[in-house]
C-alpha cells in the first residue's frame, strides 16, 4: 500500500487548527464576515469623465481589463486608481497630463495598450509588417505558379496538331477496319 | 474505501505511466521493423492505458463527493456545502485535477483512434499510436511526479515523517467557477486542445512514412474538424460564462487564456480550408503540413503560457510550477516536427499552379494569410509583455486597445473573403461571371450600408461590419437557392431541394452554413460599436436611466445559506414607460474563500441585452450601486455559436460520394505485414 506522504509543504493553516478548536474558529470567522458584509461591500461610483481617463490605463488586479471595464467586487487596485483620477480631473488636471503622471509613478504597466514610441513601436509595427510581409510571399508565389501554369500550357494552335505517329496508326487502323 | 480508492488511484496513474511509456517504444520498433505483433501490443497498452486513467479520474471523482480533504486537492478545489455538480466539476477546477482530466481526454482519443484506424490505415498506425503515446507519456510523468491529485496533506514537526492530516472543511471551488457553464466549458475545451494531438499524430506518422497520399489528408481533416468544433464551441462557451460571471459588461476581454484558446482555432481553420487546395489540386502540401503542425505545437504553448504563470491572467485558478516541464516538452515537439518536417519536403513536393489570380485558389491564399496574420498578432500581444521585460528590464501589459486596433480590420477583411469566396469559380473566374455573381450581393450590400448612414449610424467599424454581413449572407443565401432551383426542376419542391442540396454536398453546404455562424458572430460583434451604459448609487424607490430602460430598485434582500451569503437588488425594469421585468442582480460573498461575486441579471432580447450589476453598496448598505448596460445584438453571438454547431456536424456526415469511397477502401484492406515473417 502506498503511503500518505506530502510532496509539499504542509499549508499554514494547518498548525493553527491542531492548536486550536476548528469549531471556534468557523464560528468567529462566520460572526465576523456577517458583521462585516455591508462594510466589505462598499463602494463608489465615478463620473462618465473618470471611465473615460480609465480606459488608458488597465487594472493591477490580474483580471486583464482597462480600469474603465474591471467589473470584479472590491478589486484593491481598481478603486483607488480610480478614485485618484476623479482627484486629479478635480483639480483641473488634463487627460493627456493624467496618463503621463501615472507612467511615471507606476511605470508603463499600468498603459492599457503600448505607446506608440521607442521600443513600444515594435508592438504595434511587427504585426503590420507580418501581414504586408504575407501579401509580398503571396504575390511571388501567385507570379511563379502563374509562370508555371503557362510554361506547362500547349503553345497556340499546338493543340489541334495530330502527331504523325498517332495519324499513321489511325490510317493503319481505319486500313485494317476496311 | 477512500483509502482503498486512493491507493488504487495512484496505483493506476503510474502503471499507465509504465504502459504509455511501453506503448510508445513498442510501436515505433515496430513501425521501425515493421512487426505486426509489436505494434499490436503497442495498440493494446495504449487501451489499457485509457483504462487506468479512467480508474484514476474515477477514484478522484469518488474523493471529490466523499469530500476527502486528506488529500490536497479535494481540500484546496471543493468544500462539504457545494452541490454535487461543482464537486464533479472540481475535477477540473484545479491544476493537478485538470492535467489528470486533460489526461484522460488524450487516452479516450487514443483509445478511439485505435479501435477506429487499425485497419483502416494500417502503416500509419505504429507511429500514429507511438505519438500520442509520447504526449500521453508527458502528461503522466506530470501527473505522477510533478502535479500529483492524490496528494495527501501531511503535517510535519521537528524532523519527523509527515503525519497525514485531515482539514474539517475544504477552500471551495473557486466562486467564479460555480456557474453551470463551467461544468461543461472545460471538458468541452478541453476536448479541442487535446484532439488536435490526432491530426498532429497522423502527420508525424505520414512523415515518418512518407506516405503523403489522399488517404491520410483525408482522415487528417475529419480529425482536425471534432477537435474544431469543440474549440470553437468551448471558446464561446467562455465567452458566455465571462459575460454573465465577470459582470463587466463583455464577453471577450483578450485574457492570455482567451487567447491560447483562440489561436489554434485560427489555425485549424486556415487548414480547413487550405486542406481543400491539397484534396482537389494537390497543392499547398507542405503548408498544410505546417498548419497542423502549428495547431498542435499552439495548443501547448498556450497551455504553457497560461500555466506557468509567466503571463497575468484572470484564470489564475489553473497555475502552478509547472512551466519548466511543459516549456522542454515544447521544445522537444518542435524540434521533432521540424526534423521530421524538413527531412521530408522532398516528398511533400506538389504540383503548384495557378490559372488565374481571380480564381478559387487565390482567395484560399489570401484566407490563410489573413487567418495567420491574425494568429500572429494575438501571439505577439500575448507575449509581448514577456519579450519587452527581457529586452528592455520594464514590462508593459498588451491590453484589449491593441487587440482591437490589430485584429479589427484583419476580421473584417476575412469577413469580406468570406464573401468572395464562393463566388469565385475553380482555376479562373471571367469578367462576365464576375459581374454576374457579383451585382446584386454588392447592391444588397452598398443599400443596406446606406440605409444605416442614413439612420444615423456613426460607429465606422460597425457599419463596415454590418454592411459586409448583409453582403455574405446574400452571396450565401444565393448560393443555396441557385442550387435549389436547379433541383427543382427535377421535380423537387424548393424545401425538399434545399434539404437534399445540403445532404448531398454536406461539406460544401455545411461550410456555408459555418460561414452564415460567422456572420451571425459579427453581428453581435458590431453591436458593441453602440453599447451604453450607466452606473448610480440608488435608494430603494429611486430609477436609474439607461438607454430606453428606467431601472427602479424596490428593494434590498439578503439571505444566507451552508455555501454563501448574499445581497439581492430587486428591480423593476420598463422601457419608454412600459413595464418589462422583474431583474434580481446579486452580490454572494462565499464562505469558504472568503471571495465575493456579482451574479448579473440581464433581459435578453434580439435587439440588446440589459445587462445588471449589483456593484455594491454605499452609505454603509442603505444604498445600493447599481450598474446597467445596454449592450446591442449580443443574442447574435450565441445563436451564431449554435449555428456554428449544427453547421460543422453537417460537414461531419459523409455525403454520399464519400459513402461510395469509404466502402470501396473498406473492401480493398492492404496488410502491410503480409510479407514480413511474424
Amino acid at each position: 500500500m502506498l503511503k500518505y506522504q506530502s510532496r509539499k509543504p504542509p499549508r499554514e493553516y494547518i498548525p493553527v487548527y491542531n492548536n486550536l478548536s476548528w469549531r471556534i474558529w468557523l464560528l468567529s470567522a462566520v460572526l465576523l464576515l456577517t458583521l462585516l458584509f455591508p462594510l466589505k461591500l462598499a463602494s463608489q461610483v465615478f463620473s462618465p469623465e473618470v471611465k473615460k481617463v480609465s480606459k488608458n490605463f488597465v487594472c493591477q488586479c490580474s483580471c486583464n481589463h482597462q480600469l474603465s471595464a474591471c467589473g470584479m467586487l472590491h478589486c484593491g487596485s481598481a478603486n483607488p486608481l480610480r478614485t485618484e483620477i476623479a482627484q486629479k480631473l478635480k483639480s483641473g488636471e488634463t487627460e493627456e497630463t493624467i496618463v503621463k503622471e501615472f507612467v511615471v509613478k507606476y511605470g508603463k504597466l499600468i498603459l492599457s495598450a503600448p505607446s506608440g514610441e521607442g521600443f513600444d513601436l515594435v508592438a504595434w509595427t511587427l504585426p503590420i509588417i507580418a501581414f504586408l510581409g504575407g501579401l509580398i510571399v503571396i504575390y511571388a508565389v501567385t507570379r511563379t505558379w502563374l509562370r508555371r501554369q503557362i510554361s506547362l500550357a500547349p503553345s497556340q494552335g499546338e493543340s489541334d496538331v495530330i502527331p504523325n505517329e498517332y495519324q499513321e496508326k489511325l490510317k493503319k487502323e481505319l486500313n485494317d477496319r476496311d | 474505501m477512500q483509502e482503498l480508492l486512493t491507493n488504487i488511484g495512484q496505483f493506476s496513474m503510474l502503471l499507465a505511466f509504465g504502459l504509455s511509456c511501453y506503448s510508445l517504444v513498442a510501436s515505433f520498433l515496430a513501425g521501425r521493423f515493421a512487426h505486426r505483433r509489436l505494434a499490436d501490443t503497442g495498440e493494446r497498452a495504449a487501451v489499457a492505458v485509457c483504462g487506468l486513467v479512467t480508474v484514476a479520474v474515477l477514484a478522484l471523482w469518488y474523493q471529490l463527493i466523499t469530500s476527502n480533504f486528506q488529500l490536497q486537492y479535494v481540500a484546496s478545489s471543493s468544500n462539504q456545502a457545494m452541490p454535487w455538480y461543482y464537486k464533479i466539476g472540481a475535477l477540473w477546477g484545479g491544476q493537478e485535477g485538470s492535467l489528470l482530466f486533460w489526461c484522460w481526454i488524450l487516452t479516450l482519443f487514443s483509445m478511439v483512434t485505435v479501435l477506429v484506424h487499425r485497419k483502416r490505415n494500417p502503416r500509419l498506425m505504429p507511429y500514429v499510436v507511438g505519438v500520442v503515446a509520447m504526449v500521453t507519456t508527458f502528461f503522466l510523468l506530470v501527473n505522477n511526479f510533478v502535479s500529483n491529485p492524490f496528494d495527501a496533506i501531511g503535517v510535519s514537526r521537528a524532523g519527523a515523517p509527515p503525519v497525514p492530516f485531515s482539514p474539517p472543511d475544504g477552500q471551495g471551488l473557486n466562486p467564479l467557477l460555480q456557474y453551470w457553464a463551467m461544468v461543461i466549458h472545460p471538458p468541452i475545451l478541453y476536448i479541442g486542445y487535446v484532439g488536435f494531438t490526432i491530426p498532429f499524430a497522423f502527420g508525424i506518422a505520414a512523415l515518418i512514412t512518407r506516405e503523403l497520399d489522399d488517404e491520410w489528408i483525408r482522415t487528417t481533416r475529419r480529425w482536425m474538424m471534432i477537435p474544431w468544433l469543440f474549440l470553437g464551441t468551448g471558446v464561446l462557451l467562455g465567452a458566455m460564462w465571462a459575460y454573465v460571471v465577470l459582470g463587466w459588461g463583455g464577453y471577450w476581454g483578450w485574457d492570455p487564456v482567451e487567447n491560447a484558446s483562440l489561436m489554434p482555432w485560427l489555425t485549424a481553420t486556415a487548414f480547413l480550408h487550405s486542406v481543400i487546395m491539397q484534396e482537389r489540386k494537390g497543392m499547398m502540401k507542405v503548408w498544410n503540413m505546417v498548419l497542423i503542425l502549428g495547431t498542435f505545437l499552439l495548443c501547448i504553448l498556450g497551455t504553457f503560457l497560461t500555466r506557468s504563470g509567466i503571463v497575468s491572467s484572470v484564470h489564475s485558478f489553473a497555475q502552478s510550477p509547472i512551466g519548466p516541464f511543459f516549456s522542454s516538452f515544447l521544445i522537444l515537439m518542435t524540434g521533432f516536427s521540424l526534423y521530421f518536417l524538413l527531412s521530408r519536403l522532398d516528398a511533400l513536393k506538389s504540383e503548384n499552379r495557378l490559372d488565374s489570380v481571380i480564381s478559387r485558389e487565390s482567395s484560399f491564399l489570401f484566407n490563410n494569410l489573413v487567418l495567420l496574420a491574425t494568429t500572429f498578432a494575438v501571439l505577439w500581444g500575448t507575449i509581448f509583455p514577456i519579450l519587452s521585460e527581457w529586452l528592455t528590464d520594464e514590462k508593459r501589459t498588451v491590453g484589449a486597445p491593441f487587440f482591437n486596433k490589430v485584429n479589427i480590420p484583419i476580421a473584417l477583411f476575412l469577413l469580406f473573403l468570406t464573401g468572395v469566396g464562393p463566388l469565385l469559380a475553380w482555376r479562373k473566374t471571367s469578367l462576365r461571371s464576375l459581374r454576374k455573381n457579383f451585382s446584386i450581393p454588392i447592391a444588397i450590400a452598398l443599400a443596406t450600408g446606406l440605409a444605416f448612414i442614413l439612420l444615423g449610424m456613426r460607429h465606422f467599424y460597425s457599419t463596415v461590419c454590418l454592411t459586409l454581413c448583409m453582403f455574405v449572407i446574400v452571396t450565401i443565401a444565393g448560393e443555396f437557392h441557385r442550387g435549389a432551383r436547379a433541383r427543382q426542376r427535377q421535380g423537387q419542391s424548393y424545401w425538399q431541394a434545399l434539404w437534399s442540396l445540403t445532404f448531398r454536398n454536406t461539406r460544401r453546404y455545411g461550410g456555408y452554413i459555418v460561414h452564415v455562424a460567422m456572420v451571425f458572430l459579427f453581428v453581435g460583434f458590431a453591436g458593441a460599436g453602440f453599447n451604453e451604459e450607466a452606473q448610480k448609487a440608488l435608494s430603494p424607490g429611486q430609477d436609474l436611466q439607461v438607454g430606453h430602460y428606467t431601472l427602479r430598485l424596490e428593494k434590498i434582500e439578503s439571505s444566507d445559506n451552508d455555501n454563501y451569503s448574499s445581497a439581492t437588488g430587486i428591480i423593476k425594469i420598463s422601457k419608454n414607460g412600459q413595464e418589462l421585468s422583474t431583474l434580481k442582480p446579486e452580490q454572494r460573498f462565499y464562505k469558504s474563500s472568503k471571495q465575493p461575486t456579482s451574479e448579473v441579471a440581464l433581459h435578453r432580447t434580439l435587439k440588446e441585452d440589459l445587462y445588471v450589476v449589483f456593484a455594491g453598496f454605499q452609505q454603509e448598505g442603505k444604498q445600493a450601486i447599481i450598474h446597467a448596460y445596454v449592450n446591442p445584438l449580443v443574442a447574435w453571438i450565441w445563436i451564431g455559436g449554435l449555428v456554428f454547431i449544427i453547421g460543422t456536424i453537417i460537414c461531419l456526415i459523409p455525403n454520399q460520394h464519400e459513402q461510395v469511397i469509404q466502402k470501396a477502401q473498406t473492401k480493398v484492406e492492404v496488410d502491410p505485414y503480409a510479407k514480413v515473417p511474424v
